[in-house]
């Protein structure tokens, strides 16, 4: 995995933006050209020349210049790649399938009596193409600078070569190579731990945010009720408050339901309305009222205002006489809350935008409807 | 109708047993109760077996619905009004598709036992407002597509269980509400599983002319 998909997912999901990632993905680009430079410097400052001064030792000059040509070809891929940030996926394979052909044919192309010795060109160019291939994946890096040195010792090796001087190359080939992808190794491991300290803080921020908002709607809820319960409160505390008025204890009643639904409003439940809705219908069974509830179909939660709206019609149904229906139905263009009640007809809510409000009396009994369409 | 409706009453609560039969007894003319008992036995045995309706409760003893019992008792060719706690829809589809010939949920009965232990005894449909969200909400591929106006019929039904109220509402006499509400169900008893209470139904509906052959 690229340390552009490991961070970015993760990223994504805690909301911020990224900016520790693109600083990831820019030092690891200006790191790829870098290598690159390296490659195109050992291909044409070093091996060139070797190869250049060594024609007469190859058993298939052909095949060294293919092989030539064919990492020339792959440095200039990969620089267009690396420049558009498109060096990954299949791309990178097939490229890193063309290294390995390319030092397949220089080491075959060559007499067994060479391959230890200068003309063989290819040894200390192969791992700085793999490095620009796989920077951005430590370990395969690794693996592939092993490997070649293994199948280059092994090959060595089978044909009978005295391998002790190739050790000395080896150890400064890798030398050279190790700290440039101990280098990426840990670039991409802070970027993770940036991009791990930035979720952190995107997490606390989001937590003071929501912590914000809920002492905001929570002063905003008290407002609301310093207009309507404080005063019921105060006549009931002054003695005020006549009681055994059916229409004022109707009013108390409708003030402790709008009080159940706005604790019901802070609680975090898949479905909010019928929630809230549930919290009023709690207040008139605890009342004595036999209350139905029933739900019809589904519905996507309307916002706050217009459950507020929609739930007015429970909210009058709790001081009914004896009993109240309510029925939520819900479709695809929206949300009906319906009430048939033996409750006062002329308390029953008005309509308010954008939840229109039907009403029907029937003797004793009261049908009110209150609907929302998205 | 003259003649009285007996009803064997299967349900494994006392209280409910006691309620049903004071409902019976209190409702003009009177339905009378042949029998009760706590298994489905009583229905099968005695005066039960003669009765014309058998009130069933579909919880009988452990958690899962007695569609088996009910089964029996309908390709016996027993009108089964099914009177239960559940009122979830695949129950009452479920119900409804084995052949009985109403469900009733607990909260309904008060308004609607009575009247529709008569109406089985009559082979005439009744539809509870249960049973109307139940339609309503019917997502199953092969069920009967009832129009636009018969699912506001049926909505406005459950929503406020009068009939009245829904022909104010919809601008229809009760009687055309009635008759949206009737040829839904006799939809729904001419679909799905073959049973020989169904197939009463429906002749019933046809005779009456309350849908006509090619409506089905």
């Amino acid at each position: 995995m690229t340390a552009l998909a490991t961070v970015a997912p993760s990223d994504r999901e805690a909301g911020a933006a990224g900016p520790p990632l693109i600083v990831a993905a820019k030092l690891l680009r200006w790191l790829r050209f870098a290598s690159l430079l390296i490659a195109m410097g050992t291909l044409y400052g070093l091996a060139l020349p070797l190869l250049m001064a060594n024609t007469a030792v190859y058993t298939s000059l052909p095949r060294q210049v293919w092989a030539f040509c064919l990492l020339t070809a792959v440095a200039l891929v990969a620089g267009c790649l690396i420049a558009v940030d498109r060096l990954a996926g299949w791309a990178r394979w097939v490229l890193l399938a063309a290294v390995a052909a390319a030092s397949g044919l220089a080491t075959t192309g060559i007499r067994a009596d060479h391959l230890t010795a200068e003309a063989e060109w290819s040894y200390g160019v192969i791992g700085w193409f793999a490095m620009v291939l796989l920077l951005d994946r430590g370990r395969a890096a690794a693996a592939f600078l092993v490997a070649h040195t293994v199948v280059s010792f092994a090959q060595a090796a089978l044909l009978g070569q005295d391998v002790v001087g190739m050790v000395v190359v080896a150890a400064i080939v890798l030398g050279c190579q190790s700290p440039v992808l101990a280098g990426a190794l840990a670039l991409r491991r802070i970027a993770d731990d940036v991009a791990a300290a930035r979720r952190a803080r995107e997490e606390v921020r989001t937590a003071e945010a929501v912590a914000e908002r809920l002492h905001e709607s929570r002063l905003a809820r008290y407002a609301d009720l310093a207009g309507t319960t404080v005063p019921l409160l105060e006549r009931l505390t002054d003695g005020s408050a006549d009681l055994s008025d059916a229409r004022v204890r109707a009013d108390y009643t409708a003030e402790a339901a709008k009080l159940r639904r706005l604790f019901a409003e802070n609680d975090d439940v898949p479905d909010p309305l019928l929630h809230e809705l549930e919290a009023c219908v709690d207040l008139a069974q605890r009342r004595g009222i036999a209350v139905y509830l029933g739900t019809c179909g589904e519905w996507v939660t309307p916002p706050l205002a217009v459950r507020r709206a929609l739930i007015e019609p429970v909210v009058w149904a709790a001081s009914a006489a004896t009993a109240a229906r309510v029925t939520v139905i819900g479709s695809a263009e929206g949300v009906t809350v319906s009430v048939v009640a033996d409750a006062p007809a002329d308390l029953a809510p008005q309509a308010e935008a954008p939840v229109a409000v039907t009403r029907m009396v029937d003797g004793t009994r009261v049908w009110v409807e209150a609907a929302w369409r998205r | 109708m003259a003649e009285v409706t007996t009803a064997v009453i299967v349900d494994d609560h006392p209280a409910i047993i006691a309620g049903v039969e004071s409902w019976c007894a209190a409702a003009d003319p009177a339905v009378r109760i042949a029998d009760s008992g706590s298994t489905p036995a009583v229905a099968w045995t005695g005066a039960g077996l003669g009765a014309d309706v058998v009130v069933f409760d579909l919880m009988l003893s452990g958690p899962t619905p007695a569609y088996g019992d009910l089964r029996r008792l309908v390709d016996a060719g027993r009108q089964v009004v099914v009177y239960t706690m559940r009122e979830d829809r695949d129950t009452i589809l479920t119900c409804l598709d084995i052949g009985a010939f109403a469900h009733l949920a607990k909260t309904e009965g008060p308004a609607h036992l009575v009247a529709a232990i008569r109406a089985a005894h009559g082979h005439q449909p009744y539809t509870a407002p249960a049973m109307a969200r139940a339609i309503c909400a019917d997502t199953r591929p092969e069920r009967p597509r009832p129009t636009p106006r018969e699912v506001d019929v049926l909505v406005n039904w459950f929503a406020c269980e009068s009939k009245e109220m829904v022909a104010r509402k919809l601008n229809l006499s009760v009687r055309t509400v009635n008759s949206y509400i009737d040829r839904v169900r006799i939809r729904y008893a001419n679909a799905g599983r073959p049973a020989p209470t169904k197939a009463a139904l429906v002749a019933r509906a046809i005779q009456d002319g309350l849908v006509r052959l090619e409506d089905l």
